[in-house]
Order: structure tokens, then sequence, then C-alpha cells
């Protein structure tokens, strides 16, 4: 007699948590045209209406209340691109559940439309604050604005009046070929801006940005080993994230607290775009042609409650390979204890398939961290 | 022995200070 395949639905739910994030695309558009943009649709002015965002309210507000509120990120294109009127009619539907205490928002920006105005706004409704900024103006050359002029002293102006107004931030880089081979000169000026956390995204071949050459799982190693040995010397910097969450791996394997790391499920991340359609998985997957995955919407939620299309999300064909994918890095990679083999969006943009492992995003930014922490180890005990 | 158990395991002040950090 032959067994029964294991379910769908409970391969997804042992793989899956109920989403503690939801993204969403209030514009498509951009100020700005940064050479590595994987966003295809930047220079269109799509804004998403108020009956989205009402829509998306009311399925939040049906999600469990698992105690820690929910992660709403306004994303984009840039985000504060739609003005601070828009802004606010757009966050209003969320208010009573944010006074309860059930959602917190969050912005990811480029900062160069930031004013006191804005400031005012940001800090009425609480919102957290990721800034993008690459590194001094020599390492943040590839963020220009539409006419290809250099943003570098608008962004540090955004940056100044988040200071000037104490509305917290944290600094999100994005490293090239350039910044790779000079993260002592990134730690510095990243960790003097006054924010409370540095993360470091290594370029990614996805979306529309297809033709650059990434850096390698060399350079990347030699990244992690320089950035990790700085770290060290400067313990009162903040944190570099990537380091934190390799602190906080190791940190929870040690103490006996296996369990609570192996119980810590990928979250579905659902992205909202401006229009109600909702993808899952990565939000990189938004507004990517792909018949074979149907363009990886899996529902409008003007059409469908968010709750039922998750609900439903096993069904879904981009999925089921993203979970048989899951299942093959478990089986066959020995960095999948810290890794978990998420990252949707790096198979599909690098390997054009979900089911596949290794991409040139876990070997630049998972492996290298982990070997260039072995390779010190190493080094010390032998010295 | 794997990368990642080698790092569970090893008391080299690297990965100490590392953890302390948390």
């Amino acid at each position: 007699m032959r067994s029964r395949p294991f379910p769908w639905r409970a391969r997804y739910q042992q793989r899956f948590a109920a989403p503690q994030t939801v993204v969403v695309q209030p514009t498509t558009w951009c100020n700005l045209d940064c050479r590595y943009c994987y966003l295809p649709f930047r220079k269109l002015k799509h804004q998403m209406p108020l009956e989205v965002a009402e829509a998306l309210a009311q399925a939040v507000a049906q999600f469990d209340d698992s105690g820690h509120p929910i992660g709403i990120v306004w994303h984009g294109g840039e985000p504060l691109a739609v003005g601070q009127q828009k802004f606010a009619a757009l966050l209003a539907p969320f208010e009573a559940l944010r006074r309860a205490g059930r959602v917190h928002h969050y912005v990811q920006t480029n900062a160069t439309l930031i004013t006191e105005t804005w400031c005012d706004l940001l800090a009425a409704y609480d919102v957290r604050v990721g800034v993008s900024i690459d590194g001094p103006a020599a390492l943040n050359a590839e963020r220009v604005d539409l006419r290809g002029k250099p943003t570098f002293d608008r962004i540090l102006r955004g940056i100044s009046q988040l200071r000037e107004n104490g509305i917290p931030f944290s600094v999100i880089s994005v490293v090239g070929t350039l910044g790779i081979a000079m993260p002592e000169e990134l730690l510095e000026f990243l960790t003097s801006l006054g924010g409370h956390s540095v993360g470091f995204n290594i370029e990614e071949i996805e979306g529309v940005n297809t033709d650059r050459q990434p850096p390698t799982a060399v350079q990347a190693e030699e990244f992690w080993r320089r950035t990790l040995t700085w770290a060290r010397e400067h313990p009162g910097a903040p944190a570099v994230r990537e380091v934190e969450r390799l602190a906080e791996y190791l940190q929870l394997i040690r103490s006996g607290q296996r369990a609570e790391w192996d119980g810590r499920r990928l979250d579905p991340i659902p992205t909202v775009s401006w229009k109600g359609d909702v993808v899952l998985l990565s939000p990189e997957l938004a507004d990517t042609a792909a018949p074979e995955y149907g363009d990886f919407v899996a529902g409008n939620i003007l059409d469908r409650p968010l709750p039922e299309i998750l609900r439903d999300a096993h069904r879904l064909r981009y999925v089921r390979d993203f979970l048989t994918g899951l299942d093959r890095c478990q089986a066959e990679c020995e960095f999948f204890d810290f890794c978990r083999g998420a990252q949707a969006a790096n198979r599909y943009f690098e390997n054009g398939d979900l089911t596949t492992t290794e991409t040139n995003y876990c070997r630049v930014s998972r492996q290298a961290l982990v070997r260039a922490l072995s390779t010190l180890a190493t080094k010390e005990a032998v010295a | 022995m794997k990368i990642l158990d080698r790092l569970a395991t090893s008391g080299t002040p690297v990965v100490m200070e590392l953890i302390a950090t948390h």
C-alpha cells in the first residue's frame, strides 16, 4: 500500500507562521533612480487608493492577536513620495489597531523628502524609520535622482531632520563591488549617522537589476571578516544587523535554547501592492512578470479578505515549489540551521526555479558571514 | 564536524565576545 504524501497544508504550516509583517506599497513611484534598483515600475505614478488601505486594516484586525504588534512596513517606490496628506490618510484606517498595540508602522525611505513637518507626522503615528544610504559620498554614488544627479547631500539633510526631531532610525546600505572592499570606511560612516543599527544588503541580482556584476563569495567573506573585527573593536557602536543575528543564533544554541530557535518559523510576508494585489514570500517578487507562477499574485484584498488568501497559500504552485526548495536546503546544506533557507526571490531571479537551493545571496550574505567567523576563530585557536 | 557545530562549541575569544554582544 502506498503511503499518502505529506499534505501541502501541513507542510506549509510546518514551515510558516502567521504573518508578523505586512509590506505595503503606497506608490510605485520613486524620486530616485538608483542604478541597482530592482523595481520595474518605479517611474510609474500609481498610488494606493484609500479603499485598499481600509481593506488591509480590516484584514489585519482579523488576524489572531499574537501579543506582538504586526509590523506594517510602508515600502515602495518611495513611500513619502505620496505626500503627507495622502500618507496620513493611508495610516488612518489602522489608527484604532495602533492605539490598541496591535500594529506598529515602519517606513523604509531614501530620506530625501524628510522635513520637519514629515517628522511631526512620523512622530504622531509612532512610525519607525529605516533610511537607505549606502555610505560616504564616494560609496553612495549609485543612489542618483531621475536626472542622474547625486543624492548624498539630500539624504544627509533628511537624516539631520530625523536627529533634530528625535526620531529614531536604522540604516540599510547596499554593498556593491566598491563597498565590498571597504567595510571599515562604510562602518565608520554609517555608525556615525546616529541610527540604532546598520544593515548590509550585499547587492543582489533580482527584478530588473540583472546586468550588474554582484560581489563574489570570496570578496564577501573578506568583507564580513573585517566587519566582525571592526565590530569587536567598537563595542559601543550601533549593532550590525547580520552580525547580531549570528550572535543571537549562537547564543541560543549554546545556552540550551535550541528549541526556541528551531521553533521560529518563516514569515510569509504578505506584500500588498498599490492596487491590492497580494504577493507572498518575498516583497521583491511583486510586480514580476512570471506567467508560470501567475505573476506570484495570491489574490487581491478588494476581492477576498487577506486571511482567506493566506489560508490558501499552500495551494499556490510557487509556494509549493518553495516548500520543496526548503526541504532540499535542509537536506543538503550545512548552513541551513542558521540560514533557514528563506529568500524566495533570489531563487527565482538567480535560478529561475523556486525548487532550487543555493543562491549567490546564500553565499555572500549567510555562508560568507559564518565562514568569516570560523576563520577568525580558527586563527585564534592555533595562535 | 560541521562549521556551525564548530562555532557552537568554540571557546575562542572572538566567538565568546560575539555572543556577549547579544
